[in-house]
């Protein structure tokens, strides 16, 4: 017997249920490459056009080596890419999915584990600006660049335990979407990612409260083959516990509103 | 065994309206006492009212209303799309419905890709699928225009491609909104033979309509509803009977 009020299984079930969400992800990443030879590579080139222009000026700006900033730089935008593109679908996610939820039994966990799908797959193509960098600079990052799996991974969960309070919200209130893009426009700025936090001297709080920071930590200190910051892993640990204490709390209580809101 | 069973069904319907959509003001309102700009009440549709039914195999329920009567809600409800806001629902197989068969196209998918997406959202596995592929590609008749993008189909070969797919399903639950068809005039004895057989096929059904007709065809049992509520339940000849005789409600 299932009852129809099942939503605390909902992420077991939506995990199990990969065969409906992987095939829509790959879906959407083949119709890509079908409008378009080079697919999701258009997004490598952009993000690598990008990373070479910021990394030539800022690394007269801030007189730093560029055999130094534009791996930093780059593996660092590939990363806020990944993230900024997920977080930024999260708030219009099931408005743009009204088709499935008004006419299917559909876990809206599916959906969701669908955007966050193709958006790793579209990291992986990006993941190629990286091994270009490597070998212009010439670098071999060793052994470290094995953690990279375990923070990538922690990355992952920290931005699904964010994704569905903003997604199940922005069901509700339509200028969510809004609101996160401008927050996100002022991450960018606040995350190291084209500046090094040893610029803004010890203990700034602009570093230490942004989780996002640490985020990149997790990242980019691997795949340049250092050991990224205890804090680094505490810190993540602790966002994932909170994001997740409020995903469930927000789920829980408004997961059999999201029919009615979109 | 598949079994529906419905207890003091409620469904209370929340109308977010557009005064109500922006966070920036439900903060605004919060922060200055409400008296900038706190949005309007919610206003609440009370969509199904104490509803109680139970169906087992065997069981071809019909339901007949007016317009806004509520038999899409319950439909809707029962297909998990809705959860009710009262009282319980418990049901055991595999549901199908068809509520919107051209659900989840995809125009720059190909017709194969389009079976494949109907199918998993539907409920199937791609396993499964791929068993029924050949026998739901012959029968749309669609022959290499499946493996082009369905964006260059017309309309009438887009239903039938939706429409092979869902009657491959199996189900033990079958939810109908109105008979599903194909309106292609050549095709249409070929797709009446097929959805007979898939509505054969399931267990229980639960069909909308408002065709006394097909009522008397598909259905064993009905249920009258007005304004949410059931008014008459029972024999398929009584409740028609009933619901000719029975005067329209103004709504208040």
């Amino acid at each position: 017997m299932n009852t129809s009020n099942s939503k605390q299984g909902d992420l077991f079930a939506a995990v199990a249920a990969h065969d409906l969400w992987s095939f829509l992800a790959w879906q959407d990443i083949k119709i890509r490459y079908r409008r378009s030879k080079i697919g999701p590579f258009w997004i490598t080139i952009s993000t690598a056009i990008f990373c070479v222009a910021l990394g030539a000026v800022y690394s007269r700006l801030f007189k730093a080596d560029i055999a130094e900033l534009l791996p930093y730089l780059t593996i660092g935008m590939v990363l806020w890419v990944y993230i900024s593109s997920t977080l930024g679908e999260m708030a219009n996610l099931f408005v743009d999915n009204t088709a499935y939820i008004q006419n299917t039994r559909i876990n809206p966990l599916s959906i969701l584990l669908r955007a966050i799908a193709r958006n790793t797959i579209i990291f992986g193509h990006n993941l190629l600006i990286v091994i270009g960098i490597y070998l212009y600079f010439g670098i071999w990052p060793g052994w470290n660049v094995l953690l990279v799996i375990p923070g990538f991974l922690l990355v992952v969960l920290n931005l699904l335990a964010i994704s569905i309070p903003l997604s199940v919200i922005g069901a509700r209130f339509r200028d969510l979407a809004q609101i996160v893009q401008s927050l996100l426009q002022v991450m960018f700025f606040i995350t190291p990612i084209f500046w090094f936090p040893r610029l803004l001297g010890e203990n700034s709080w602009i570093i230490k409260a942004n989780p996002i920071g640490y985020f990149m930590d997790l990242v980019r200190s691997p795949l340049l083959g250092k050991l990224p910051e205890l804090a680094s892993w505490g810190a993540s640990l602790l966002v994932l516990l909170i994001s997740s204490i409020i995903a469930i709390w927000v789920y829980q209580n408004k997961r059999a509103r999201i029919a009615f809101w979109v | 065994m598949s079994s529906i069973k419905a207890t003091e069904l409620t469904l209370n319907y929340p109308l977010v309206g557009i005064g109500n959509r922006s966070l920036k003001n439900h903060v605004l309102g919060a922060a200055t006492g409400g008296r900038i700009a706190s949005g309007e009440a919610i206003p609440v549709v009370n969509a199904l009212q104490n509803i109680n039914f139970s169906l087992k195999e065997g069981d071809r329920l019909g339901l007949i209303g007016h317009n806004g009567a509520g038999k899409s809600t319950l439909l809707k409800v029962l297909a998990g799309i809705y959860q009710p806001t009262g009282g319980t629902l418990l049901t055991s197989g595999r549901i199908v419905s068809t509520l919107n068969i051209s659900l989840g196209m995809e125009p720059e998918a190909t017709g194969y890709e389009n079976i494949f997406i109907h199918g998993l959202l539907l409920g199937m596995k791609r396993a499964e699928i791929k068993q029924k592929l050949d026998e739901i590609a012959t029968f749309t008749e669609l022959g290499k225009y499946l493996d082009m993008p369905v964006r260059i189909y017309s309309s009438g070969m887009a239903t039938r491609l939706a429409f092979a797919t869902v009657t491959a399903m199996d189900s033990d639950i079958l939810l109908m909104d109105e008979v599903i068809g194909t309106g292609d005039a050549a095709f249409m004895k070929k797709a009446k033979e097929r959805l007979n057989k898939f509505i054969n096929r399931s267990k229980i059904i639960v069909l909308a309509s408002h065709a006394d007709a097909v009522i008397h065809q598909f259905c064993n049992k009905a249920l009258l509803l007005e304004h949410g509520k059931i008014i008459a339940s029972g024999n398929v000849e009584d409740v028609l009977n009933t619901y000719r005789h029975h005067p329209v409600e103004k709504i208040t």
